[in-house]
Parts: structure tokens; C-alpha cells; sequence
């Protein structure tokens, strides 16, 4: 018996044997085998050895070697403490039982030793500062850290009071805890959890190992900070205790090598819920790399789905049957318990972007005991009748309360870096906010609001209005919540509102000065955003009156210089913008590391300036500046990104695209790690790239990501959106630059409604819109529409003085009194926008190109071949001489220039060779088969046939 | 480490030269390993399991290796730690026939009246080379959970299979491992 085939068959049959009952395996194996007694007796040994040491091998080879399990070699001492048992060993280290003699009397303490070691001795030091944190950390429901320390070997070790308990799984199994209960003691676990979250500690590793139920039937959280503490070890990967093996209890952002933070506890937390209720984990993985996919890529499952489906995992494989039984209830009991609304609480802790989990341990709690009472979530209003992830999906600002005020900070119009600035602060300071302001707008009553989800506004009013009515609270604290609240106020687009608030803490006495000079600066940022340059100009004086006594480096002083560049930047006089910066720049020694973020502040905003100053090269020299120093002073990855998106845009602006087009790929990529593809930092940077992509006529590329971005828009900020509207704009612009008219115009009048809505009929934006607009009626055949709309939009421009605003609102006009062939007015409109062109750039005659196109084609109409031919070639030149290189328009313009040598009875070499560029060009830029494309093809040969111009061209 | 894993995945087109190096390396790390946790005054003390762990992080450091990486790494490790083990279990029947004991790294975590068990784990790795000769399957899967500690869920994850499946074949390779010391007994 030792060919490979002979063991197959013995193997085949020893495994089918062990499935029979043990008393039946020998008459089995006989009938079997029949007449082989070779292979009989191969099995029957196996089977013999397989009862007489059904145990033995069962330990791992290294025991052998080192000791029985039950004889461990226990060391003499571990810091103050006496190893008196191995109460485990695994993960990444060893536990023992300890004692040592404290005032007469002996303290058990478990021990843990890790096999990490701490090469640098300045790690040791904080390894000890965060022990420190950690030994007063004192709560019912944690098991008390009670000292830690490093071995002569360099190896980590903590000790932490004895707990003699049961892990929480297996406890409620054990009791047949009904869901209800365990719920319940659950809310134990949270409490603890909130508890350290205050104290700033957190947990990282929550998962049903590290709870455990003590013999009074009490909750008790073990290795509370310690993730936290190894992370300074050598090895830092150590921290997933469980090894890569399993990490079931990975968060998303854990998974993803991204930052910890609480809002990782609260994911942990919601897998240990997810578990204790259903008895699966709510991703369904064959193995672990699925595992780690699933928890990175998809939506968590849902407790019911849970119950149904069979899990892969034999821990966790029980039937549901079994399930239901360990919980005291039958199986649709079980499936009646999870109601939406646990079904939701669940959904809020495990989402996948930490900002959409619950804000923190309490609001969970409120949630959960919300639930138990069979009262309306907080986090939902009643009557809502939506699936939770579509309500967070829709009003994800308004779920997680904190998050709130980061979040709708940061839905600014375009994000730049000044936003992204903005948002930070107001994160820093919604952190040490947050408890106070969490309670204000837990306390708003969903039950008021006619069912209606609560908008991120409603919570902030209602916030608002607790803060104005609650007369007890400190001032200071009451005027700092105010200025934060006045924050997100002008980030939701109502600087008015934040005036109002700030002007309360301006009346309000007693605050330090620190205090009343943030809320001023507050103040005058939002009399910037209301376009209100006297009350800026009054609130920065009355700043720096404030300010006067204060050295000029002060951190407010410098605060006050940034923020008079900013006024002078609103009222675009760029020229004391660059001088108040250079200014202040002087004031800050470049090296210093005090003061690195504010020069860069500085040198980001002289940058913006230098390039509205046309001075592309000066612009990008202070934003790189800027750059360097926001890595030298670890500025946060946002700030460095955005500061690189507004490199990678001045860059743009000079039709670098080959250098500005991998660096927005790179913070768009950066941005959608950090953010996810949703946040308004990452939109921005996909618009930028359409747009800039656009520009180089990489139609197909580009149209794709507008798309994108206009569906991600909608979904994440609404219908009525000031920035969906840019988006549709831009995308109608796409179209219209292919002539493709009837597809524009549902976008222009999209971005039209949208802006009429918020802007006013006359805003800026508004009238691009109207203007847009009037030009594709009139290709559509619409005139006296189009000539309605385009002679407001002009009288609207001409309000605001000479600009290129006016320009291209007379351009429009043009067009449209060409299309319905009121063709004087038309070539005078034209005349006048190079007219005005020429004043405001009279060293870039090649800026009017288009304009000249345009006047050419109409001097050509009106009869002025010679005069149509001047601009139709310089047009020509200039579209060829440009960095885009030739698109779509260039073909306008070879097309009528060559309409116009026909008519002079010019060469019909040149005028073939005009034709066939157009053609060309047409076919590279335009769609397939497009219409302008055969119109082309068609008129040349018509005329190599012969024929004449059609009087309607 | 870029290095292993290039070694790894040329090892897995049938080079056999990489898959020395690559074992060489493995086995390297994991002898480091044992003999620093081993060294520290027993505080740390090491299971195998955790000795694969960490030197899976060591040699593959970064979130997420690709799953072959993984696989080939475990079971290189699995080898890696059978050899070591038994290395150091013919070391010390040496020893002892030579009748000075050296108090080495490795040998200060030595039990009292091991004896028997290092000459046990010697015939296991013998039956183990016939096992491989019928099974090489049946040798992975020991050396994965009896010499590397992994758990049947962890080698089932990696194998693709249940680890249902993978007790079965456990069992099978235990009672063939347990025939055969029976038989190498002397009477």
C-alpha cells in the first residue's frame, strides 16, 4: 500500500467513515472495501488511530517543544508584578494573570506583554505621557488601566484590572438574552465608549473579545488605548490585534491605511451590535481579502438579510432556528425585532464615510434607548417612510450632528483653499463645540416638523435659537458658540444670519478679547460675502482698533492683514492686495515655524491675486511658495491638495494642460481617498479637469465627466444648487461649442432657473446663463425670444462699465441679430466688442479672434468681401497660433473665409484647401456623422461641381 | 519589501531558484523573530501563530497584499516553521546525547522532561516526509496548523475551502501521522 492511488481510495473512505455513527463505521468500512483487504486494513489503522488519540497533535508543534500548556514557565517578574498564571496567549502577545502587594493587601491584575519593541527612546517618553492619560481613566464599565511599561528588552507591557467575565457574545448567547436585553447592555458598552471619548482616548480595536461581561452581569471594555499607545511601537501594523488574518473588525478607513478617529469606535461599535443581534457580521466574504474588499466597497447588509443568509464562517454558520433560540424567541419574533428603525440605527454606525456615522457614542445611545421606547429616532423624523441609507444619502449633514458643521461648511460654491481653510477651523472648533452643540440640536423636535426630513438649516436654526434663548450659559462659551454657529451660517450662502448672531456677541460684555476680535473677523468675512464693502471696511477698522495695543506678529494682527487683502481682493483692487501682502510677508521671517502657516496663507492669496493680475508665472512662483510651507508646517492634506488645485488652475489659465492636467488627476484622486468622490473638494477637481479638458477639445473624455459630476451634484446637494447649476452650464458650454444647440439648451436653461432662484434675474451668473441662453434660441430659430433676452442681458452688463462681460454679452447679440438677419445691427455689435476688447487688452490683438470671426462672416454677408477677407484671415492666424490648437470654431472660420474667396473669385487651391481643413477638423472634433460634418462635405463639392452659394448662407 | 514578493509570484511561474531564495528569506525572518521573543526573559513569549503574523508584516508590509502573495507566503511560512522546529528539536536530542547542555537562546524556553516529546516531534516530521510522498495536500495542511499554528478557518480562507473541509483532512492526516508513530514504536 504506497502507491498514491491506493492512499486516494483509503483517504476517500476513512472521511466517509467518520461521517457514519462511530458503531456502524467498522460493519461500513468491511462492505466497503469488499474483497480489498489491503485498502480494509489501510482504513481500519486509520480509524484506530483516530479513536485512540482523538486529541493528541491537537496543540501546536512549538508546546511540544517548550512544555505541556498546562506547566507554562511563567517569568519572575514583570515591572512591579508577579505572573501567577497564562490566562492566553495569541494576537500578538501573551496575558497572564499577576498580583502585587499593595498596603498589606494582594491586587490581581492582568497581564499583557507585547511583542513589539520601542527602538527610539523619545517614543518611550511618550509611551509614558499617554500611560498617564490612560491610568486615570476611571469608569464603571472599563477595566481600570493600571500601569504599563517597556522591558530591559524594549518589549511593551500593560497591566489592567483582573476581570473575570465572559466575552459578550458568548454570555448572551449563554443567558438567551432577547435582542431588548442585549440592546440594553449594549448601552453600557456605549456609555463607557462616550466616556472615553471625551477624555479624548480611543479605543480602535472594539471588538467582542475586548468585552466582557463580569460575574455581577456587568459590562467591562478591555485594552482601552491601548491600539493607540503600540502605535509608537516599532511595528506599528501590530495595533490590528487580530492579525491580517481576520480583520473582521477593521473599519473601512482602517482598511483603507486611512486616519482613526472616533468615529472608527463608532464603526467598531456598530459590528459588535451588528453581531450580538443577528449573530453574523453584516458583510458576506469567502475569505479574507473579499472580506477587506467588501468592507471597503460596499454598503453593510442588513440585520434581516443577516438572519437569512448562510454564512460562510463556521463561527457564525448557526441556522437561524438556532439563532432565534439562544435569543428566547421564535424565528419571525426574531425577524419582527428588527424593525426599520434598529434596521437604520445600524445603518447610521457602520457608514462607510466616518462623517455620516453617528457623531458620537451619546447619539448613538439616544438612539438606541429611542428604539427601546419605541419613541421616534432622533436621527429621523417621524413619519419618514424612507429606507435609511436614502435618508443618509439625502441628509447626511443633518444625521451626523457634529459633522454637520464641517460638512456644510465646506458645500461652498467653488471650493478653494480659502474654503478648505474655513472648514478646518470651523472643524477644530465644532471639536471642542461639540458636546454643547450636540445637545442644542438634539433637542430639536422631529416631531414639529410635519414629518419633513430635518435640513442641516433647520438643525442649525433651531440650535440658534436655543443659543439665543438659554441666558445661563457662560458668555464666553455662549459667544464662541455663537461665532461658530455664524460660521456655518455663512457657509450655507447667509452672511446675513451670521451678521445678526455676531452682532450679539459684539453687545455682549465681559469676553476676552481674543473672543470678541474672532467674532469681528467673523463679522467682517461675512459682510465680504454679502458684497457689503463699507461694513467691512467699518468692521476691519473697528478690528484694528480692537487690535491697536497688540504686537504687529500677533496671530489677530496677522488675521487683520490677511483679512484687508481679502476686502481689497473682493473689490478686485488687485494693486493694494499685492502691496498689503508684501507687507505683511516682511513681517514673517520665512523660516519660521510660527508663523509658516500664515505666510503661506498670504502667499496663497498674493498668488490668486498675481494670476487675476494676468501674471501667471508670479502666481504660480507664491502659490509653490505656499505649498512648501503648508508640507513644512504639516498643514492638513485638504489644504495641500487645494493649494495644488489651484496651482494645477493658473497653470490651466496658461494652457499648460500637459502639467496642470496630472496634478488635478493626482488631488482628484487624493481628494476622493480622503473625502470620498462625493465632497465638494473632490467635485471641484473633477470639474476643473472637464473644464480644462473641454478646452483642449477632448470632447468625449470631458462630456463623460460633467455627466458624472451633474449626477453626484444632484444627488448630493439637491435640484436648486448653485453648483449644480455651474455644472450644467459648463456641460451646455460643451455642447455649444460643437454647435450642438438643441442639446444645450436644456442645460443653459437648467443653470438659468437655478441662478434666477438665488441670484436674482441680474446676478453675474444669472445673465451668463440668459446670455448662453439667447444665443441657442436664436441657432434654434427662435428671434424674437432671443433678441428679448440678449437686450436685457446687455443693458445688464452695461450697468457694470466697460468688461469682457459685456463683450461677450455683444458678441451674443450679434449673432443673434445675425440669425435673423438684421445683419447692421449685427456687424455693429461686433465692432463694438473689439472696440472695447482692444482698450481693456490692447497688447493681445489675437484675444478679439473669435469676435473678428464673427464680423467677418457678417461684413461677408452684408456684401464687403475685401473688409470680410481682412478679419476672416486674421481670424484664421490666430485660431491657428493658439496653444488649444484648432477646433471647432477654426472651422467656422475656414469655412467662411472660404465662402469668401469664392465670391472674390479666388484660388480654388486655397479655397479647396480652406474646405478640406474644415472638414477634417470637423470630423476629428465633432461626433461621427454630425450634421455640420456632411454640411461641409456637401457645399465642397457642390462647389467642385460648379455650383453657386446658397443666397440663405 | 518589493524583493519577496517578486520572488513569491516567480516562484508561482515555477522558478525554483526564487522559491529558495524566497523560503530562505522567510524562514530567516521567523528564526529572528523566535529567537528575540524567545530572548526576552520569557515576557513576550510567541506562538507560532503570532511568529507567522508578524513576520507576514515584516516581509509583506502594507494594507492589503494581493491574496496569491498571501497564500504562497502562509504556506512558505507553514515550511519555514516545520523546519525551524524541528531543526531546533534535533539540536537538542544532540545535545543531549552529548551530554553538556548549552544554555542558548532558544533552549532557556525549554520545559523540564521534554525529552520524550522532542524524539516525537522527530518521528512526526519523518511520518510527515511519508505522509508528503502519498499527500503532499494532507502535508500542508500540518504544517499550516501544527507547525505554524494556524487556525482551520485561516487555512480554509486561504485554501478556498470550508474549514469544515479542511478538519476533515486534518483528521486524516493526524491518523495517518498517529498510525505511523504506533508502528515506528519500538515494542
Amino acid at each position: 500500500m504506497s502507491a498514491t492511488s491506493d492512499w486516494a481510495r483509503a483517504k476517500a473512505l476513512f472521511q466517509a467513515a467518520l461521517e457514519r455513527e462511530p458503531d456502524e463505521r467498522a460493519a461500513w468500512i468491511a462492505r466497503a472495501a469488499g474483497d480489498d483487504h489491503a485498502l480494509r486494513i489501510e482504513v481500519d489503522g486509520l480509524l484506530a488511530a483516530h479513536i485512540a488519540a482523538a486529541s493528541q497533535l491537537d496543540g501546536e508543534a512549538r508546546d511540544l517543544l517548550a512544555g505541556t500548556p498546562e506547566e507554562p514557565q511563567l517569568p519572575p517578574a514583570i515591572g512591579p508584578f508577579r505572573p501567577t498564571a497564562l490566562l492566553g496567549r495569541g494576537g500578538m502577545g501573551v496575558v497572564y494573570r499577576g498580583e502585587r502587594t499593595v498596603d498589606g493587601g494582594v491586587q490581581t491584575v492582568a497581564l499583557k506583554c507585547i511583542a513589539a519593541g520601542f527602538a527610539d527612546p523619545a517614543l518611550v517618553r511618550r509611551f509614558e505621557r499617554e500611560r498617564a492619560i490612560l491610568a486615570r481613566l476611571a469608569h464603571p464599565h472599563i477595566a481600570h488601566f493600571i500601569d504599563g511599561g517597556v522591558g530591559a528588552d524594549g518589549s511593551p507591557w500593560f497591566a489592567m484590572a483582573y476581570v473575570d467575565g465572559e466575552n459578550l457574545l458568548q454570555w448572551c448567547d449563554r443567558e438567551r438574552l432577547s435582542p431588548r436585553t442585549r440592546v440594553r447592555l449594549f448601552l453600557q458598552v456605549l456609555d463607557a465608549v462616550a466616556f472615553a471619548h471625551r477624555h479624548l482616548v480611543v479605543h480602535r480595536d472594539l471588538k467582542p473579545s475586548n468585552i466582557l461581561v463580569d460575574r455581577a452581569g456587568q459590562v467591562r471594555l478591555l485594552d482601552f488605548g491601548i491600539a493607540k499607545l503600540l502605535d509608537d511601537a516599532e511595528a506599528a501594523t501590530l495595533t490590528l490585534a487580530a492579525g491580517p488574518m481576520t480583520p473582521e473588525y477593521a473599519a473601512p478607513e482602517q482598511v483603507a491605511g486611512e486616519t482613526v478617529s472616533t468615529a472608527t469606535d463608532i464603526h467598531g461599535l456598530g459590528l459588535v451590535l451588528f453581531e450580538l443581534l443577528t449573530g453574523r457580521l453584516p458583510y458576506a466574504a469567502a475569505n479574507a481579502s473579499a472580506w477587506v474588499a467588501a468592507v471597503r466597497d460596499s454598503e453593510p447588509g442588513r440585520l434581516r438579510d443577516a438572519l437569512a443568509r448562510a454564512s460562510l464562517d463556521s463561527r457564525r454558520n448557526l441556522p437561524a432556528s438556532e439563532l432565534a433560540k439562544r435569543r428566547s424567541l421564535s424565528e419571525t419574533e426574531l425577524k419582527r425585532a428588527f424593525d426599520r428603525d434598529l434596521e437604520q440605527v445600524l445603518a447610521i454606525a457602520l457608514a462607510r464615510v466616518p462623517a455620516e456615522r453617528y457623531a458620537n457614542a451619546e447619539a448613538f445611545a439616544a438612539d438606541l434607548e429611542a428604539w427601546l421606547e419605541d419613541r421616534p429616532l432622533r436621527s429621523r423624523p417621524a413619519g419618514w417612510r424612507v429606507r435609511g441609507r436614502k435618508f443618509l444619502r439625502r441628509h447626511r449633514a443633518a444625521v451626523a450632528v457634529g459633522a454637520a458643521l464641517v460638512l456644510v461648511g465646506a458645500a461652498g460654491i467653488v471650493a478653494t483653499v480659502w474654503q478648505a481653510r474655513l472648514a478646518q477651523a470651523q472643524a477644530a472648533r465644532a471639536e471642542a463645540a461639540r458636546r454643547v452643540l450636540s445637545q442644542l440640536f438634539q433637542a430639536a423636535d422631529p416631531q414639529s416638523m410635519d414629518g419633513r426630513a430635518l435640513s442641516a438649516r433647520e438643525l442649525v436654526d433651531q440650535a440658534a435659537a436655543r443659543l439665543h434663548d438659554d441666558r445661563r450659559m457662560d458668555s464666553e462659551l455662549r459667544a464662541s458658540l455663537l461665532t461658530d454657529l455664524a460660521a456655518v451660517y455663512r457657509s450655507l450662502g447667509e452672511p446675513g444670519r451670521a451678521r445678526r448672531l455676531l452682532a450679539e456677541v459684539g453687545a455682549a460684555t465681559g469676553i476676552r478679547l481674543e473672543t470678541r476680535a474672532q467674532a469681528l473677523l467673523q463679522e467682517a468675512r461675512a459682510a465680504i460675502s454679502e458684497s457689503d464693502h463699507t461694513g467691512a471696511k467699518r468692521l476691519t477698522e473697528r478690528l484694528a482698533a480692537l487690535l491697536k495695543a497688540q504686537a504687529t506678529t500677533d496671530p489677530l494682527r496677522i488675521e487683520l492683514s490677511l483679512l484687508r487683502a481679502e476686502t481689497a481682493y473682493q473689490r478686485q483692487e488687485l494693486g493694494s492686495v499685492v502691496a498689503g501682502l508684501q507687507d505683511l510677508l516682511r513681517l514673517l521671517p520665512a523660516e519660521d515655524p510660527e508663523r509658516m502657516q500664515a505666510r503661506a496663507d498670504a502667499l496663497l492669496l498674493l498668488g490668486e491675486a498675481e494670476s487675476d493680475r494676468q501674471h501667471p508665472e508670479l502666481a504660480l512662483g507664491h502659490l509653490r511658495e505656499a505649498l512648501r510651507l503648508y508640507q513644512r508646517s504639516g498643514a492638513s492634506t485638504a489644504t495641500l491638495n487645494s493649494t495644488r488645485h489651484e496651482i494645477a488652475r493658473v497653470l490651466g489659465t496658461s494652457d499648460r494642460f500637459d502639467e496642470a492636467l496630472p496634478m488635478l488627476r493626482t488631488v482628484l484622486a487624493e481628494h476622493t481617498r480622503v473625502f470620498g468622490s462625493d465632497h465638494p473638494l473632490s467635485l471641484s477637481t473633477k470639474g476643473e479637469i472637464a473644464h480644462l479638458l473641454r478646452r483642449q477639445n477632448r470632447f468625449e473624455e470631458a462630456s463623460a465627466l460633467f455627466l458624472e459630476l451633474i449626477e453626484a451634484k444632484r444627488r448630493t446637494l439637491g435640484p436648486d444648487h448653485d453648483d449644480l447649476a455651474v455644472a450644467q452650464m459648463n456641460y451646455g458650454l460643451l455642447h455649444y461649442f460643437r454647435d450642438d444647440f438643441a442639446r444645450a439648451l436644456p442645460h443653459f436653461e437648467e443653470a438659468a432657473r437655478i441662478w434666477t432662484r438665488s441670484l436674482g434675474p441680474d446676478g453675474e451668473r444669472t445673465l451668463t446663463a440668459r446670455d448662453a441662453l439667447a444665443v441657442v434660441h436664436a441657432e434654434l430659430g427662435q428671434h424674437e425670444r432671443a433678441i428679448a433676452e440678449i437686450d436685457a442681458v446687455v443693458a445688464a452688463r452695461e450697468r457694470a462699465g466697460e468688461n469682457d462681460s459685456l463683450v461677450s454679452a455683444l458678441n451674443s447679440r450679434g449673432v443673434v441679430f445675425d440669425r435673423a438677419r438684421r445683419l447692421p445691427e449685427s456687424c455693429a455689435q461686433f465692432r463694438r466688442a473689439i472696440a472695447i476688447t482692444t482698450r481693456l487688452q490692447p497688447d493681445a490683438p489675437e484675444e478679439s479672434r473669435w469676435t473678428r470671426a464673427l464680423l467677418g462672416r457678417c461684413l461677408r454677408r452684408s456684401g464687403d468681401l475685401a473688409a470680410a477677407a481682412t478679419e476672416l484671415r486674421f481670424a484664421h492666424r490666430s485660431f491657428h497660433a493658439s496653444t488649444m490648437g484648432p477646433g471647432p470654431r477654426t472651422a467656422i472660420v475656414a469655412i467662411e473665409l472660404a465662402r469668401t474667396l469664392r465670391a472674390q473669385a479666388g484660388a480654388p487651391a486655397e479655397i479647396d484647401g480652406l474646405y478640406q481643413e474644415a472638414i477634417r477638423l470637423r470630423r476629428d472634433k465633432l461626433e461621427p456623422g454630425h450634421a455640420r460634418t456632411a454640411e461641409a462635405e456637401r457645399e465642397r463639392a457642390d462647389w467642385l461641381r460648379g455650383e453657386a452659394l446658397p443666397a440663405a448662407l | 519589501m518589493g524583493e519577496l514578493t517578486d520572488w513569491l509570484n516567480q516562484a508561482s511561474s515555477g522558478d525554483v531558484g526564487a522559491a529558495n531564495q524566497a523560503f530562505d528569506r522567510v524562514y530567516a525572518e521567523l528564526k529572528r523573530i523566535a529567537q528575540r521573543s524567545l530572548g526576552s526573559q520569557g515576557c513576550a513569549t510567541l506562538s507560532a501563530t503570532a511568529l507567522v503574523h508578524e513576520a507576514f508584516l515584516k516581509l509583506l508590509p502594507g494594507t492589503a497584499p494581493p491574496l496569491q502573495d498571501r497564500q504562497h507566503f502562509f504556506r512558505l511560512a507553514a515550511r519555514a516553521m516545520r523546519q525551524i522546529i524541528i531543526d531546533e528539536a534535533r539540536r537538542r536530542a544532540a545535545e543531549k546525547r552529548g551530554g553538556d547542555v548549552i544554555h542558548t537562546d532558544l533552549a532557556g524556553a525549554i520545559g523540564h522532561g521534554v525529552e520524550s516529546r522532542v524524539s516525537d516531534l522527530l518521528a512526526i516530521d519523518q511520518a510527515l516526509d511519508r505522509l508528503e510522498a502519498r499527500d503532499p495536500g494532507l502535508t500542508r495542511i500540518v504544517e499550516a496548523h501544527f507547525f505554524a499554528g494556524l487556525t482551520f478557518e485561516e487555512i480554509a480562507l486561504d485554501l478556498g475551502t470550508s474549514d469544515r473541509s479542511v478538519r476533515r483532512e486534518w483528521e486524516t492526516a493526524r491518523a495517518f501521522l498517529l498510525r505511523e508513530l504506533q508502528e515506528a514504536a519500538p515494542p
